[in-house]
């Protein structure tokens, strides 16, 4: 962990009805930290995204975000969206605007933050194309930079390239990690590909179990900036399978609650 | 099938419907001809009607009070049922409040009304109007509501987490969500529109198309009352055909049956 915990996750527990999705749930994440969250699918890694968003809320625990308790969301974290979620109604442009618009930024600030977010995610060319009109791999650097123009403290990536092919995933991890580069962020990154939550991560913390919570959190000390060649070196390969055990082994004591 | 005759298969395609219109009008010419009296409408006397028709003020000032009327009705109609159908989609006890009477009302045959229209206003062109702007109103409410009530949940989460406030989510989210729907809802409402001005006109003898196509029938001037039946179909096909275009301007991402 590097600096003071940007966001922090204490004793989170949430029930949906009877079921209960998660309980006695903490995690912290750090200024200029990643934290990759991995877990098998229903495990509630999703909705607890959403809980640090503000989009839904607990029923029991508190979130903290640089001190101040997450009620609805806050204007200094921003989301990427599985989906996308890009307003097909709007040109690209317009749709990476859409957050300094709602707060009345003004209009030159929202000119020039908007050009450098559309050419840090390298879709300059393309501000007046319509989503329906681009690949989805493109429609996700929208949905990045809808989200990087805002200038969060703490981003939430909500499983962000699971809708995206295979090759363009990858170019888009690459490139994600050269932004982050520039300009170091905290980020919670939820995924279900325990190799993107290595890749990303200064930390993964796997979630399983019903409730979920947390079952491991491993440290990532690959060095950053993370280039292609990490993927195949013995430490990346080392700690995915450490990942890979975390997640499918059976927990001495605690089997019964883990179906199998 | 060889490539070249794609082309020669398309042009088949767009000629069938000519084609049946000239038989059908053929068929039609040969039997009046044939057993029926003179004053019967067939279509080389549509024709032959039609100079006389279109030169007459009388003409002029039909299209205008009616196709007027439909216009205006349609503008007033989808402003308001775009605002309700709003409300009713983004707040249930709205929708608790006007759902069943505005339903109930969108099935019922709204020519059932105009008696108590011309009760209300008289034997004027305002009945047309109303008529036609409750018409509009109805369809438009409807499938505003459920256009804006049935909004991806998605659009949603990126306006609360964005800070929209509830008239951004109602007017920058919902209502351009809903547009095809609402679009849809206008089309339906101009047909409906159209079929009671004219039901109105002849009821209620407000001056317009529809009663000159009856006044003209029963002078036994029946090829100048088709003239101005077919003058209405064209006017239906170019609403269908704007209605169209206006979706894909308003809608461009919204790929529906045509």
């Amino acid at each position: 962990m590097n600096g003071d915990a940007r966001l922090v996750v204490e004793n989170a527990s949430l029930r949906y009805g009877a079921l209960d999705v998660l309980s006695a749930l903490s995690l912290t994440v750090g200024e200029r930290e990643i934290v990759s969250i991995v877990g098998p699918s229903g495990c509630g890694k999703t909705t607890l995204l959403r809980c640090v968003g503000g989009l839904n809320q607990l029923n029991g625990g508190e979130i903290r975000i640089d001190g101040q308790r997450v009620e609805k969301p806050l204007p200094i974290v921003s989301m990427v969206f599985q989906h996308f979620g890009l307003f097909p109604w709007k040109n690209l442009w317009s749709n990476i605007a859409y957050g300094l618009a709602l707060k009345h930024t003004p209009k030159d600030e929202i000119e020039r933050r908007v050009s450098a977010a559309i050419e840090l995610v390298g879709l300059k060319g393309f501000e007046k194309s319509y989503p329906h009109q681009l690949s989805g791999g493109m429609q996700q650097r929208a949905g990045l930079a809808r989200a990087l123009v805002m200038e969060p403290k703490l981003l939430l990536m909500d499983e962000p390239f699971s809708a995206i092919d295979a090759q363009t995933r990858e170019q888009l991890q690459f490139e994600l990690l050269r932004i982050w580069d520039q300009r170091p962020t905290a980020m919670m990154f939820v995924t279900h590909s325990i190799d993107e939550a290595v890749l990303m991560g200064d930390r993964v913390v796997v979630l399983a179990g019903r409730p979920s919570h947390v079952r491991a959190v491993r440290t990532v000390k690959l060095p950053r900036p993370r280039e292609r060649s990490v993927v195949a070196s013995s430490a990346f390969i080392e700690l995915r399978e450490q990942v890979w055990h975390d997640l499918f082994d059976q927990p001495a004591g605690n089997g019964a609650r883990v179906q199998q | 099938m060889s490539a070249m005759r794609r082309p020669r298969w398309a042009t088949r395609e767009r000629l069938a419907p000519v084609v049946a219109g000239l038989v059908l009008m053929a068929i039609w010419e040969i039997w009046v001809r044939a057993t029926l009296p003179d004053f019967v409408a067939r279509p080389s006397g549509i024709v032959m009607a039609i100079p006389s028709t279109v030169a007459s003020l009388e003409f002029w000032f039909d299209v205008a009070a009616t196709l007027g009327s439909i216009l205006e009705g349609v503008i007033i109609g989808s402003a308001v049922g775009v605002l309700i159908g709003v409300a009713m989609g983004r707040v249930r006890e709205i929708d608790w409040f006007l759902s069943t009477y505005i339903r109930a009302l969108y099935a019922l045959p709204l020519v059932a009304l105009v008696p108590i229209v011309i009760l209300w206003v008289g034997y004027q062109p305002a009945a047309r109007l109303i008529i036609v702007i409750i018409s509009v109103f109805l369809p438009v409410a409807v499938t505003t509501a459920d256009g804006t009530r049935a909004i991806n949940k998605d659009y949603l989460d990126v306006g609360m987490m964005f800070g929209a406030r509830t008239r951004d989510v109602w007017f920058g989210i919902a209502l351009p969500s809903a547009m095809p729907f609402i679009v849809a809802g206008i089309e339906l409402g101009f047909a409906r529109g159209i079929t009671n001005a004219i039901a109105v006109e002849v009821l209620a003898s407000v001056k317009g198309m529809g009663m000159s196509v009856f006044t003209k029938s029963n002078e036994l001037n029946e090829n100048a009352s088709l003239v101005y039946v077919v003058c209405l179909a064209i006017f239906a096909v170019g609403v269908r055909a704007g209605m169209i275009r206006f979706r894909h301007w308003l809608a461009p991402w919204y790929r529906g049956s045509h």
